[in-house]
């Protein structure tokens, strides 16, 4: 059970709703105190100078007091200034955000997942391609929660992985190298080279990006267990509205 | 509550009143005393109306507002310039630009906000009719008034990406310094918001 008050952590607004007539219901994402809740009273009240304050991707000192599950904010400030995500990458922002909500128990700290969190936000904020940005945050995330990707050595052997040789990744236990086993449908099926791009921490090899994408998904599909992430249907929305696409088909249409 | 209520019904009463916004027990326990002290017509009436409009008001099929007719009054009027489309998240928008701005054009209502921790997804939002309205090739332009937060901004861009791709020009309504407003009580990010968005005079 956390302390009765709490002053100036580092956190982040996961997500706020309303709650009662003047009032929000706060997710926050601290440094030390990890995912928790939070009530903040009149924030919503005509000209609260919170209501700007509380929104999600702005770094800033959280202050509460109250054990249990929902404490009362007490105080929010503005900490150092994380450039602004732009428009067209809040989904990504909005995704990150999910998974965190998803994949973080409340009250598990995460230290260097909340850096890593930041990070990304910085890479959203100014990265020209917003991709190795996200894959190394899933990675960083997987890690940090007990899930961390093998991808050193094949499972089976102990063998190292080459970059020709396709594996299927298995989830629970690691790549297992493919020849001519019969595979499940539904496994990911991936090359030596991108479990080694994964490995380096290369997320910018164009070559492999598709790859490490599917493998990323495949993996937190599986530990998401079967809770669809609403954010990835945004975000599959808008890339295929962006692929300036001369047909009309309709975008909104799951694929 | 610790008054004594004599009557179940009473009680049925109060405790039904507190489903409204801001109502507590002390208030509902006055609006009920009101309404059966002084105004039994007025407590026919309200039933009545509450009745009907449960029963009655729908969706706009245009621009999804509230509306008993198929087609709500703003979409069918011919006075309004059929060009241009602003799309809000909520009726309380319509009703509060229609108050205060000398806007001749459509509506789109949302009905919300691009959230996926509120499991709100593209599905939600009625943008397969948004988009469809988009394709008849009568909106020249959207003029984009979510609310100025980081939820309301997101769903600003998807509803941009999606009009840019039927050729239609989409706008943001400004953000910045209110009217009347002192710049040295402004905070940070709007004062931002207010020096980036500046225009030429």
């Amino acid at each position: 059970m956390s302390a009765t008050r709490q002053v100036l952590q580092a956190g982040f607004i996961l997500h706020h709703r309303p709650y009662s007539d003047t009032s929000l219901l706060l997710e926050i994402w601290t440094r030390d105190h990890g995912r928790r809740g939070l009530i903040a009273r009149g924030a919503r009240r005509g000209k609260s100078p919170l209501a700007g304050l509380l929104q999600p991707f702005k770094a800033l000192s959280l202050s509460w007091t109250g054990r249990g599950d929902l404490a009362t904010l007490t105080g929010a400030e503005p900490r150092g200034s994380l450039p602004p995500i732009p428009g067209s990458r809040l989904i990504s922002g909005l995704y990150l955000n999910e998974l965190l909500y998803r994949l973080c128990q409340r009250h598990d700290p995460h230290p260097q997942l909340f850096d890593a969190y930041e990070l990304a936000l910085a890479a959203l904020a100014t990265d020209a391609d917003e991709t190795p940005g996200l894959r190394r945050f899933e990675k960083t995330l997987l890690a940090e929660i007990g899930y961390g990707l093998a991808v050193a050595r094949e499972c089976d052997s102990g063998g190292p992985i080459e970059p020709q040789q396709q594996y299927a990744y298995l989830p629970d236990r690691g790549p297992q190298a493919v020849r001519g086993q019969t595979i499940p449908r539904d496994t990911i099926v991936v090359s030596g080279r991108t479990l080694l791009a994964i490995e380096r921490d290369a997320f910018d090899d164009i070559a492999v990006a598709g790859e490490i994408k599917r493998l990323m998904r495949g993996v937190l599909d599986y530990h998401l267990a079967g809770h669809a992430l609403v954010s990835r249907r945004w975000r599959a929305s808008l890339a295929q509205l962006e692929s300036d696409d001369a047909s009309r088909k309709d975008p909104l249409r799951p694929t | 509550m610790n008054v004594v209520v004599t009557s179940p019904l009473l009680r049925k009463l109060i405790e039904a009143l507190r489903c409204l916004p801001g109502v507590g027990p002390k208030s509902a326990q006055r609006m009920a005393f009101h309404l059966l002290e002084r105004d039994r017509d007025g407590a026919r009436h309200l039933a009545d109306m509450l009745r009907q409009a449960a029963d009655h008001i729908g969706r706009c099929e245009r621009c999804r507002t509230f509306s008993e007719t198929p087609v709500c009054g703003l979409c069918a009027s011919p006075q309004r310039n059929m060009n241009q489309l602003c799309v809000v998240e909520t009726p309380g928008d319509v009703q509060a630009i229609e108050h205060a701005a000398a806007y001749s054009g459509m509506y789109f209502v949302l009905g919300g906000h691009l959230s996926p921790l509120d499991g709100i997804g593209p599905e939600d939002l009625g943008l397969d009719v948004l988009q469809n309205r988009l394709g008849e090739g009568e909106v020249r332009e959207v003029i984009l008034a979510t609310n100025s937060t980081v939820e309301g901004e997101a769903t600003a861009h998807f509803v941009a990406e999606m009009a840019r791709r039927y050729g239609v020009r989409s706008s943001r309504i400004a953000q910045g310094v209110p009217l009347g407003g002192e710049l040295e009580f402004l905070d940070g990010s709007t004062l931002a918001h207010a020096l980036s968005g500046r225009r030429e005079l």
